[in-house]
């Protein structure tokens, strides 16, 4: 998967993270397993019907040098997957710049990038050697691995604890597949609305490579509970990127929207 | 003197704990002492040149990369691909490397007939050897890849690797692990490391090794002198034991003190053992003297002391205003080792005038039968070498001057020839790896060390890139010059990928909103590269540009047309910022031609007043230095004619020879004075010098010279060159002050005497 598909996808699912709440309050459970836990979560993480939102997505290098973006993201689900369709609002020089993708039949994401200055779209493909994309911290596995946690993680509840004055559980996942670049990655769990606090990324060397932290936790429209302030750091490179809800809004979004006529509107 | 002479009596236990209790203290202090080479410890931390270089690594990121060079018969094989990318990954994985970027991981975006493709040029590991040749002509085909990456005879590549900036002790483990790495991961491919970073390390690493290597044959040698000059245990042991301290106290100063050992500071050990056991010689061989006439071993101690301590101080204090003037030089490893040798020798003039009379107080019971030993060089022990040397300055006077003259003449000559030469690769021998590679790289890929140049203004302005773009143009037809890299290369790249791959677009497009949307397209596919020309604010833009000269004439050339370039192209547009490591290197030039200049003109100034205050005359003064003026002089000639180049480490040689030369000076002239004082005749007190002190300044300027002789085994020629000036400046003072010290001395008592003579005349006729 090429690098500017995975960072489609990756925002795909930073705006999945951003639609996703948490509609099951109530039932407190007293022993919970791992699982349990995970199945509820994930409840929420299976938001990933039509809708739309605004973001800010601000990308931090380890000199402390920043780049901010504000974009608008529209998404519909379709028999293959999705389509996709992401436009740059600020700042003004690429304001107007769209990505476009739709999942075909075959299985293969097609892409398509709009510039304004150019006046005319171009498919984008590629094949990456990386993992992560657009100089953001967010990988593919990290971001992508979030639905099925249940399928690729082999879950263990450790002690429970407070997280920030909040009750949390705290889960060890270990990843099944030896493929995948962690050793293990931990997990605080709000109690209250299964949503996940805070997320450590272990490295197979056991040393702590990635944090993600979901912040600003506050209910949608719908009474979903939402996190609105997304950081991902990574340890390494001292680099940060942080996504800013500003706004979302789960109305169908129009069909013409996932078509080249539109991106050249 | 006599105060201290009367406490080393009275209380040598004291005395004894006390310096023992004292050198623990220290001792546990040098084991703090750390190892560190790098060119940017040269430099004051407010140094202009050294921030702005700093400053360009904290906007862009650290400009500190590992070049491996890859060598084989041909590149373009399967195993060697395969062993390229193994290597690659390899290298990404080791802890403190910031990337790696080799043929195959190097990505570029691509026009194709449907689209756009941003890939590393490398999709798959090639299997066959049409993958192979569809590789080849991948890489070829990118410019900028196959300029940066692979040789035109296509047998040599390069890794980038860029180390995270961090401390020089962390950035050090990272390479050597990278080195291992890169041996282990190697698999029959020839793998060089060189680039700043990698000759730091190994410069640091053999310097640790060579401190170890060298110490014991320079205390060999000492050893092997003291025993030869007093052949006794006592002989041996304490001098040594002296300088022992004084070195442990020193590296213990500097240890506490956060001071790290550099190439220069690796020598004090070896200068402070050489130089300082003179004072613990005077010292041993006055008491042999003074025991043998009194027979008390206190009472010898005393007279020892309140006797030469006086003339051992003198001659140590002006060692230390010799070593202690090199504090004004801007260069601060310089400064470190004029001050902690300033140091080490008072703490050895110390330990010579306290301990060793405090040591022999207690140990020294019966009384040896008089006379039984004449000690060597107390006695009037003529050597035929001396009596002939003695003759020639008594009877042949002007034959000295004369031959002094025509060595200053011949040395004047060669000093015009003399040339300055900073570059760190000069610490290595020609034939090391880390040289090898450097030349290797130099050769096919344009250069290790890389200019920055950074704008800052509106730099995403198409009339600003394409002055760039001009600038670059002007800057690659330089011959020295080649494959400058800026944020227009990576826009044109993508302009060209976005119109099919027609090269024609490969052009800075016509508005700003396109160059941002080009960059963000390139923001987007992750590329690290733009990083690192561009600020995240795309306020800063930098033109990275390899520098390959091969002489500091030249680098200095190129370094203000560079900057004369950048300025004029650049300048209407915002500020311009010239920095890089050739900037560095060529500022240290700078700093040692005119600071070694002034501080040895003050070191030479100190000695003068020094002189002046303990001899109570400035024309004696003067006359003291004229053996070290001529011997500093045939040093800059030896050097200028033997083609040696003045750097930091053989700016030293003029300062020790102040400190050192000035000894002997002061060791005759009290002689020929004491002589003179008696009632001798100029000619007696002439030939009673030499055939006293003079058997002494030789010995030791013999045992100095051995000691530094041994340094030409050490693994840096800077070294080495620095060990034999050493052994002929030891030569050149200590003959000049037999010869040349006394003839002037002579011809300067000529007149007084003559006039005396008339004045006598004169009162007896009148």
């Amino acid at each position: 998967m090429g690098k500017i598909q995975r960072a489609m996808r990756a925002k795909v699912i930073i705006a999945a993270f951003a639609f996703a709440a948490a509609g099951a309050t109530g039932s407190l459970a007293a022993d919970l397993s791992a699982d349990e836990i995970l199945d509820r979560m994930e409840g929420k993480t299976e938001f990933l019907e039509s809708g739309s939102a605004t973001i800010e997505l601000v990308t931090i290098n380890q000199r402390g040098q920043e780049r901010s973006n504000r974009l608008k993201f529209y998404r519909k689900e379709t028999a293959n997957g999705a389509s996709q369709l992401l436009e740059y609002l600020t700042p003004a020089d690429v304001a107007g710049t769209k990505f476009l993708s739709i999942d075909g039949d075959d299985g293969e994401t097609m892409m398509w990038l709009y510039l304004p200055a150019l006046g005319r779209e171009r498919r984008i493909a590629g094949s990456a050697a990386q993992d992560n994309f657009m100089g953001t911290d967010f990988t593919f596995e990290e971001i992508g691995g979030a639905g099925t946690f249940t399928r690729d993680y082999d879950a263990e509840r450790l002690a429970d604890e407070a997280y920030e004055d909040k009750e949390a559980y705290v889960l060890r996942l270990t990843p099944r597949e030896s493929d995948s670049k962690y050793g293990f990655v931990k997990m605080w769990v709000w109690k209250d609305h299964f949503v996940p606090l805070r997320v450590e990324f272990y490295n197979k060397r056991g040393t702590l490579d990635k944090v993600l932290v979901n912040e600003d936790l506050r209910q949608n429209a719908k009474g979903e509970w939402q996190s609105h302030l997304i950081t991902m750091s990574s340890e390494n490179s001292g680099t940060r990127t942080i996504v800013r809800v500003l706004e979302t809004d789960d109305a169908e979004v129009p069909d013409e929207y996932f078509t080249l006529r539109y991106l050249r509107r | 003197m006599h105060v201290l002479a009367r406490l080393v009596r009275r209380y040598p236990g004291w005395i004894i704990a006390g310096i023992a209790l004292i050198t623990v203290v220290f001792a546990y202090g040098a084991l703090k002492l750390r190892v560190s080479s790098d060119i940017q410890s040269f430099f004051p931390e407010d140094d202009p040149r050294l921030s702005v270089f700093n400053q360009v690594s904290d906007t862009f990121g650290s400009s500190e990369y590992v070049l491996a060079v890859v060598s084989t018969d041909d590149l373009f094989t399967v195993p060697v691909i395969r062993a390229l990318d193994r290597l690659t990954r390899a290298l990404e994985s080791v802890p403190g490397v910031a990337s790696v970027r080799s043929i195959t991981n190097v990505e570029n975006v691509r026009g194709t007939p449907w689209g756009i493709e941003v890939a590393p040029i490398m999709e798959a590991l090639p299997e066959t050897e049409e993958d192979v040749e569809r590789f080849r002509e991948r890489v070829l085909g990118d410019e900028r890849v196959a300029e940066r990456f692979v040789s035109d005879d296509q047998r040599h590549t390069l890794l980038l690797v860029q180390v995270a900036r961090t401390s020089p002790e962390q950035r050090d483990a990272v390479v050597a692990d990278i080195r291992e790495v890169a041996a282990r991961e190697s698999q029959g491919l020839t793998v060089r490391l060189t680039g700043h970073p990698a000759l730091t390390q190994l410069l640091n690493e053999s310097m640790r090794r060579d401190i170890l290597r060298l110490l014991p044959p320079v205390l060999v040698v000492i050893l092997a002198v003291l025993y030869f000059s007093f052949r006794n245990v006592e002989g041996v042991v304490l001098p040594f034991a002296g300088v022992t301290i004084s070195v442990v106290w020193t590296l213990g100063l500097m240890g506490y003190l956060g001071v790290s050992l550099s190439q220069l500071g690796s020598a004090i050990p070896v200068v402070l053992t050489s130089v300082g056991s003179a004072y613990g010689i005077h010292v041993l061989r006055r008491y042999e003297e003074e025991w043998r006439r009194l027979g008390d071993s206190g009472l010898a101690a005393e007279q020892t002391v309140s006797s030469v301590g006086a003339a051992v101080v003198m001659s140590g204090l002006t060692t230390v205003v010799g070593f202690v003037s090199n504090a004004f030089t801007s260069i601060v490893r310089i400064r470190e080792f004029g001050v902690f040798m300033g140091f080490g020798v008072g703490v050895a003039l110390l330990v010579a005038v306290l301990f060793i009379p405090a040591v022999l107080t207690l140990t020294r019971k019966a009384p040896r039968a008089p006379g039984k030993h004449p000690g060597p060089g107390t006695a009037e022990a003529r050597s035929s070498v001396l009596e002939g040397l003695i003759a020639f300055v008594n009877n042949r006077p002007r034959a000295v001057f004369v031959i002094a003259g025509a060595l200053v003449l011949a040395a004047s000559v060669g000093l015009a020839r003399l040339e300055v030469d900073t570059d760190y690769l000069n610490f290595f021998r020609a034939e090391s790896e880390p040289r090898q590679a450097y030349s290797l790289v130099q050769e096919k890929f344009g250069g290790v060390d890389t200019v920055q140049i950074v704008l800052e203004g509106e730099v995403l302005e198409p009339e600003v890139l394409r002055a760039m773009e001009a600038l670059q143009a002007e800057l690659d037809g330089m011959p020295q010059l080649t494959g400058s890299i800026s944020v227009v290369d990576l826009v044109k790249e993508v302009g060209q990928a976005l119109h099919e791959d027609d090269p024609s677009f490969a052009v800075i497009p016509d508005t700003r909103a396109a160059v941002a949307q080009y960059l963000l397209l390139l923001s987007m596919s992750g590329d690290s590269m733009l990083e690192q020309f561009l600020t995240m604010d795309q306020r800063m833009a930098k033109i990275e540009v390899p520098v390959a000269t091969t002489s500091s004439k030249e680098r200095k050339e190129v370094l203000s047309r560079i900057e004369t370039l950048a300025e004029s192209r650049l300048g209407p547009f915002g500020d311009v910022t010239v920095t890089g490591l050739p900037y560095l290197v060529d500022g240290m030039a700078e700093m040692i031609t005119g600071g070694q200049v002034r501080s040895l003109a003050l070191s030479l100034a100190g000695v003068l007043v020094l002189l002046w205050l303990l001899v109570g005359s400035l024309t004696t003064g003067l006359l003291c230095l004229v053996p070290i003026l001529v011997t500093i002089l045939v040093n800059f000639g030896v050097m200028g004619w033997a083609g040696m180049t003045f750097d930091v480490v053989t700016a030293l040689v003029a300062s020790i020879a102040v400190g050192v030369g000035i000894d002997y000076s002061i060791h005759v002239y009290n002689r020929y004075q004491e002589g003179v004082r008696t009632g001798k005749p100029p000619r007696e007190a002439v030939a009673g010098t030499l055939s006293t002190t003079g058997r002494a300044v030789l010995l030791n300027a013999a045992a100095v010279a051995a000691g530094f002789l041994v340094l030409l085994f050490s693994t840096f020629p800077p070294l080495g060159t620095f060990g034999f000036l050493i052994a002929l400046t030891m030569g050149v003072s200590s003959a000049a002050a037999l010869s040349l010290l006394p003839a002037l001395l002579v011809a300067a008592g000529r007149p007084a005497a003559v006039r005396r003579k008339q004045l006598e005349t004169e009162s007896v006729r009148g």
